[in-house]
């Protein structure tokens, strides 16, 4: 079974959806099942949990929710409860905020310790890490609030053993980040997001072995298909490959207490 | 028949891809069903000396000079490009020339493009411009090398109209290409090679609404990027088959034959 655990629902911005969202989501739905994905995990990304509510209502069978954790938000704990215990939800999702940058996520603690009494993964938007990049690189690629430190990555790994963290996107400057996490058990990687550029997955499962790698996608941003080369044709073994394509984060999803 | 447009010999210096030689392209090649690729050098890029890279890369291309079409990479801040260039065609049939203006740091608006704009034209030889080789997101902290404005691309292509221009590139090349399309819409003059084109989940149908199949061509970016990837989306688009045909390689068929008029 492949499971695509980086999913949007179409957005505008970072808070809105896109005007014609619920059409364009049901073209996906047609889109990810040519392509053999057969569930998907939709991630909460403007604060309003309720669009993606009524998407996993409508398509049980082939979405799963996770709710979009709001680090300014004192309440967000309960939210992400309710969500869970009450819907159906299966993890929580964390991206920068307006005036809340990534940089920031020691103060989710609350959210941290949440996930881990409920035993749902937490999904953490990760790629710009402004260490050892020039003035110049930094301008160019990194929009403002959007620095991930990679560092935090070891940080959150030690200070939180019972929370499951999946860094999207294999961290962004994905080498640091695989040798950030390579002690800590509870820090996982998703595929989703960049070009398919040969070697990452490679490194990836040499670096950290292939338990702690989910494929997602990053749609509808990014095309399910490419995507999904990206560990289909990697230089990696066919069990590794069925591993990050599904049976990661069937266990991951399936471990919710 | 397919043919990837977009193919790369040699080092890739960042880290070792286990695809260098000819033989190993070939063999990606084998394994994703492709039968001709336009391959530069790897080596002309990153080597002091690019001239070298593109003489290792026409020896290996004749010996499989039914499978590997090679292009010539060059460098405009050296001076005597023209006369390389010259070689290259006329010693070893080169069928393209290819630019790297972000790793190479030279303006596309210099006087030494449009001398190699004119030479080009009288060459018959299309002009690969790739703005970027990898998405700079993932350029190590020591050698970020932002890629090509694609307001110079556009302003070359608008300048330039006798020429053929092949754009490829990097980081959400699909935004980029929209840029171009706006910028460069009077034009037909270029193509767009089809493996930046990452997303969105629908590119390929969407790109094909707005300037036809005849203008896109199947490239891979191999082996920086999985050949796989880029075929298969074209291959799975919601598009018809005859304009799949088209872009996974009658349109670059069509280019070359055009230069061998």
């Amino acid at each position: 079974m492949i499971i695509d655990i980086h999913v949007h629902i179409p957005y505008r911005g970072l808070e809105d959806v896109e005007v014609g969202w619920r059409e364009k989501f049901e073209r996906m739905l047609i889109a990810a099942q040519k392509a053999g994905i057969e569930r998907q995990v939709i991630l909460g990304l403007s604060s309003n949990n309720e669009f993606i509510r009524e998407l996993v209502d409508k398509h049980r069978d082939k979405l799963i929710g996770f709710v979009r954790g709001c680090c300014t938000d004192p309440n967000a704990p309960v939210i992400v409860e309710r969500f869970v215990k009450e819907y159906g939800f299966r993890g929580v999702k964390i991206h920068a905020e307006p005036n809340w940058p990534l940089s920031g996520l020691l103060s989710a603690h609350a959210i941290f310790l949440k996930a881990a009494e409920l035993n749902v993964p937490v999904v953490i938007h990760s790629w710009h890490d402004e260490e050892g990049l020039t003035h110049e690189a930094r301008t160019l690629i990194i929009q403002e609030g959007f620095s991930f430190p990679v560092r935090i990555i070891a940080e959150l790994g030690r200070r939180y053993p019972d929370t499951k963290f999946v860094f999207a996107h294999m961290g962004g400057m994905w080498a640091k980040a695989l040798n950030a996490a390579r002690p800590y058990p509870n820090i996982y990687f998703d595929t989703s997001g960049f070009d398919p550029e040969r070697g990452i997955i490679e490194s990836a499962v040499e670096m950290i072995g292939a338990d702690r790698i989910l494929f997602g996608s990053d749609a509808p941003g990014r095309s399910y298909i490419s995507q999904l080369a990206k560990v289909k044709y990697a230089d990696i073994g066919e069990s590794d490959k069925r591993k990050i394509l599904g049976e990661n984060a069937l266990k991951l999803l399936k471990e919710v207490s | 028949m397919i043919i990837d447009v977009n193919a790369y010999l040699g080092r890739w210096p960042f880290m070792p891809l286990k695809y260098e030689t000819a033989k190993d392209i070939l063999a990606l090649m084998d394994r994703a069903g492709i039968d001709k690729a336009v391959v530069t050098s790897l080596n002309s890029v990153f080597y002091y000396n690019y001239e070298a890279g593109n003489f290792e890369l026409c020896e290996v291309c004749k010996q499989y000079s039914g499978r590997l079409i090679p292009f010539a990479v060059i460098n405009l801040n050296f001076v005597n490009w023209r006369d390389h260039l010259r070689e290259c065609v006329d010693k070893y049939g080169v069928k393209g020339v290819k630019l790297h203006p972000d790793y190479h740091k030279y303006s596309l608006l210099s006087n030494d493009m449009s001398k190699l704009a004119e030479e080009a034209r009288k060459l018959n030889l299309p002009i690969f411009i790739q703005t970027s080789l990898l998405d700079m997101r993932h350029h190590p902290g020591y050698c970020f090398v932002p890629e090509t404005s694609i307001l110079e691309v556009a302003q070359v292509i608008n300048q330039y109209r006798e020429n053929v221009f092949i754009v490829g590139g990097g980081k959400h090349f699909s935004s980029t290409v929209q840029q171009l399309l706006r910028y460069a819409s009077k034009n037909q003059n270029f193509y767009i090679s089809s493996d930046g084109l990452g997303g969105p989940f629908d590119c390929i149908e969407r790109l094909i609404e707005q300037i036809g199949s005849s203008r896109l061509l199947f490239g891979t970016r191999m082996p920086i990027l999985y050949a796989e990837a880029s075929k298969l989306m074209i291959e799975k688009s919601d598009i018809s088959e005859d304009d799949k045909r088209k872009i996974l390689g009658e349109n670059a068929k069509k280019i070359f034959s055009l230069i061998e008029e």
